[in-house]
């Protein structure tokens, strides 16, 4: 096939490969080396019946997938899906039929778009058209991203955690955090490996943050190689028309022509919100971006979220106790050698046991008791709290819970009831208790079998009417059925309470949702959840905003103890208070306003989003 | 292929099991075990061919064109039947059925061509070839890489025509899309060289303003605005925009022709010998 415009310019180590050009056309012939085989068969006289070649023939023109008109690989993922919401798949279908699989994908929030990225992922791989892909998304979301592709469209992104990891790169996750750091020293992109790597889909998500151009956000991923880009954002634009203009400028360079053709042809003078010509800029979106709202889609309705904290007196005796371990971890808190070990460390992973239930309280002192590393005086002092917490013949708290049980009962006969706690030991403390008063349960925890998290599932649906669990374990189960969830003791991680909530708070939902709160007297405890419950998870947002709100404000990563940043920020403000707890009051006040601030930051994006993209 | 088809077709492929046609549902049981591992999942299949029955019947397959099942089988198929040997009594010729699939942006497409050839020329015609099955016996050295590239040179012909109408199509796109990318960084560094202009412009006429100014005060000012003009102008120059935006030119040209490449792959799926 000699022509005169053919010029071969690239090499290929494979030697039945050739690749030419026409003109700027790009052709990539090869033979399969499979035809060898072939050839060698004949040689040997390996011959089979004729009849299967015919067979084969009808095979191939049977399973034939020429241009995309349908999903082929719906009836794959449809048993997974909890419900089948009709523009999930017409998006995905948009995507890749009318955009060629560039797209800004709007939608508001709650529609699903991880469930439409996935159905774009799981078709191009279905089609042979996807071997190498990239999802960059928010770090608080790394893990939700993987189960749900894993779960529901059985593909295994492997998380990209260092350099090296790039080497083997197929289908990948990342956090857009992690991989975004530039070295200043040597001018390179710590994971400049990515951009070596000829991607045929990225997907990123929450891509608003890629307004600013100056950024090294912006710039990693303006540098990836990619036949395919994914934008996934309800809110492309915050402030200022050119967030919008940058963010197109990774999907389509020039789509809005120049910058100063942009502001000439789009902004009013003076005005970075006001577009000049909307019904222009809208017809331009159009081209490239996927806007959906959740009043156009049928099957979508999101239920309330009532919030009630139930405050837990403690008696005197229990009130002494848990000041002592206060005490011990403040003061007495030291190693073998009579050094204070790292407060910010301890009160981390051991505060929370302490205010979650008396038994975790008895677990960790005995465990305390039990390990050489400690200073003597710390292991005495822990055995005298140890006594007093054995003395104990009350506790207020599980006291509560069973009259919550109960009054929820009598509100909604019968009704389902999902009870969280954070500690394994709490919830074989709860289950132990509640049994002996009648009542039936089910437990779940981490370390179950896929076989055994179902068959618990559908005994908690079927069964009992309460469910104690712990998070470990729960994630991505649909809770739908279930409309009451207690708090019996709260992470200090808002992500990790909007995972509990998420459980029941999801599409299907018919009731709307109580989320109970047990919060002790007199203790931090019922400050953070006043902080985290009626200030951040229940204030009216959609599942999924809250995650954007922390992203936006940068809060949703790991800090230095390896937690949320909130949390560190909530654990800093209680040991500055030094157990004080009008001033840790101040702190959490302080704290809430903050939240408040980025929560109207938000709600102002969504408004002005929404002025310009669906009026 | 139309759904009677992919029924005939599954039928067919599955004539020696246990086939039910009820309801719309074609119920296959009693499936070889090499099959069933195939495919990792045990008969009985259900296979339906419209949502609204699959929706209806549990567990059933929904067959449609290039389904899951169907790619399934094919898979399955991929290693079998290479290779067939048939008596015909007209000398020694070889049959080679290649499929080649062509895949360009998010569509594919896919041809297959049978090509006969004998005594190392490409013959025309295969109908008039009667042929009954073959002894392996009665054949001796059969070597056929040679007719292979042969093969290989007369399959380029074959598919040139159906190349040609997809080169068309992408053409068209991709010569928009890099229009759109060529010309929005010509017009960046029209916009970057008129911007210098002006500044250099600026600069002159700012010199011209003091040279005729005697005023202290205005002179001063007049001063700061040079400094401030020239140091625009050096930020500009020292940047060398055009470099930066030829070489991002260059990126989102790559990205343009990379994405709407065309790639061809031919595979020999039989060899049949005639003697």
């Amino acid at each position: 096939m000699k022509s005169k415009i053919l010029t071969p310019i690239e090499k290929t180590a494979n030697p039945n490969e050739r690749i030419y050009f026409e003109k700027d056309l790009k052709i990539v012939e090869s033979f399969d080396n499979e035809d060898l085989n072939i050839l060698e068969k004949v040689k040997n006289k390996q011959f089979e019946p004729r009849e299967i070649l015919e067979i084969k023939l009808k095979s191939e023109e049977a399973a034939e997938q020429s241009e995309i008109k349908e999903l082929i690989s719906y009836p794959m993922i449809k048993k997974n899906l909890s419900f089948n919401l009709p523009h999930q798949q017409e998006g995905a279908l948009k995507i890749l039929r009318d955009l060629d699989g560039r797209a800004l994908l709007a939608d508001e929030v709650g529609l699903g778009k991880t469930i439409t990225a996935g159905m774009v992922l799981k078709e191009c791989i279905v089609r042979g058209l996807v071997r190498k892909a990239l999802i960059l998304t928010p770090p608080s979301l790394v893990n939700q991203w993987k189960e749900e592709l894993s779960t529901k469209f059985n593909l295994d992104f492997k998380e990209i955690n260092t350099e090296g990891d790039w080497e083997s790169a197929g289908l990948v996750i990342a956090s857009i955090d992690r991989v975004k750091n530039f070295n200043t020293q040597t001018n390179e992109f710590k994971h400049d490996k990515a951009h070596q790597i000829y991607w045929d889909i990225i997907v990123i998500d929450e891509a608003h943050k890629l307004k600013d151009k100056n950024t090294f956000r912006w710039k990693f991923v303006d540098k990836l190689q990619k036949k395919r880009l994914l934008l996934l954002t309800a809110t492309p634009f915050q402030n200022n028309l050119t967030e919008l203009y940058n963010l197109l400028s990774l999907l389509r360079r020039g789509h809005l022509g120049t910058i100063s053709e942009f502001r000439s042809n789009f902004l009013v003078d003076g005005n970075e919100r006001q577009p000049l010509n909307p019904r222009e800029l809208k017809r331009k979106l159009s081209e490239v971006m996927i806007r959906r709202r959740r009043d156009e889609a049928k099957g979508v309705k999101y239920m309330k979220r009532i919030p009630r904290i139930q405050s837990v007196e403690l008696s005197f005796e229990e009130k002494r106790a848990y000041e002592q371990v206060v005490d011990l971890l403040f003061l007495h808190y030291l190693d073998f050698n009579g050094i204070p070990i790292n407060t910010v460390l301890a009160m981390h992973s051991i505060l929370p046991k302490v205010t979650s239930s008396s038994r975790s309280s008895i677990e960790f002192l005995e465990s305390l008791i039990a390990n050489p590393k400690y200073h003597t005086s710390t292991i005495e002092t822990a055995q005298d709290i140890l006594h007093d917490f054995r003395l104990l013949t009350q506790d207020s708290k599980l006291q509560k819970l069973i009259e919550l049980i109960n009054e929820i009962s009598k509100r909604d006969r019968g009704t389902k009831i999902l009870i969280y706690t954070k500690h394994p030991a709490t919830l074989r403390y709860i289950a132990e208790i509640l049994r002996k008063q009648n009542f039936k349960l089910t437990e779940f925890m981490g370390g179950l079998t896929a076989d055994e998290k179902s068959k618990r599932i559908n005994n908690f649906k079927n069964e009992t009417q309460i469910m104690i669990s712990t998070e470990t374990g729960s994630e991505g189960l649909n809770l739908q059925f279930c409309s009451n969830i207690i708090n019996y003791d709260l992470p200090w991680n808002p992500m990790a309470v909007e995972q509990r909530i998420g459980r029941l708070d999801r599409i299907g939902q018919k009731k709307d949702i109580f989320v109970y709160n047990l919060a002790t007297k007199g203790t931090m405890e019922e400050h953070v959840v006043d902080l985290i419950i009626n200030k951040m998870c229940c204030i009216g947002l959609i599942m999924g905003e809250l995650p954007i709100i922390l992203f936006n404000m940068g809060l949703d990563s790991s800090g230095n103890t390896g937690s949320s940043k909130f949390e560190e920020k909530l654990m800093h403000a209680f040991l500055d208070s030094k157990n004080n707890l009008s001033r840790f009051a101040t702190e959490i006040d302080k704290v809430g306003m903050e939240i408040s601030g980025g929560i109207k930051e938000y709600e102002q994006t969504k408004k002005y989003t929404s002025e310009l993209l669906d009026k | 292929m139309k759904k009677n088809m992919s029924k005939e077709f599954l039928m067919d492929f599955f004539k020696d099991s246990k086939i039910e046609d009820k309801n719309g549902v074609l119920t296959i049981s009693e499936v070889s075990s090499d099959f069933e591992k195939f495919v990792g999942k045990p008969s009985p299949y259900k296979f339906v061919f419209d949502v609204e029955t699959h929706s209806r019947v549990q567990d059933s397959e929904l067959i449609m064109q290039g389904s899951y099942f169907l790619l399934a089988v094919r898979d399955y198929l991929i290693d079998k039947g290479q290779t067939s040997l048939l008596k015909s009594g007209a000398g020694l010729m070889y049959e080679f059925s290649f499929i080649s699939t062509y895949q360009y942006l998010n569509d594919k497409k896919q041809a297959i061509n049978k090509i006969l050839i004998k005594n190392g020329k490409v013959m025309d015609n295969l109908s008039k070839v009667i042929a009954s099955k073959g002894d392996s016996s009665e054949i001796s050295n059969l070597d056929a890489s040679g007719q292979y590239n042969i093969a290989k040179k007369k399959l380029g012909e074959c598919t040139k025509k159906d190349i040609k109408s997809i080169k068309v199509i992408l053409k068209k796109k991709l010569e928009k899309e890099l229009m759109r990318v060529r010309g929005h960084y010509s017009k960046q560094i029209k916009e970057k060289d008129e911007e210098v202009e002006t500044c250099e412009n600026k600069i002159k006429m700012l010199q011209s303003k003091l040279r005729h100014t005697s005023y202290e005060r205005d002179r001063n000012i007049i001063t700061r605005m040079i400094r401030e003009s020239t140091e625009r102008l050096e930020m500009l120059k020292k940047r060398s925009y055009k470099e930066r935006l030829k070489e991002e030119e260059i990126f989102h040209v790559k990205d343009e022709i990379e994405k709407h490449a065309l790639t061809i792959k031919n595979s020999l799926i039989n060899l049949t010998v005639y003697y």
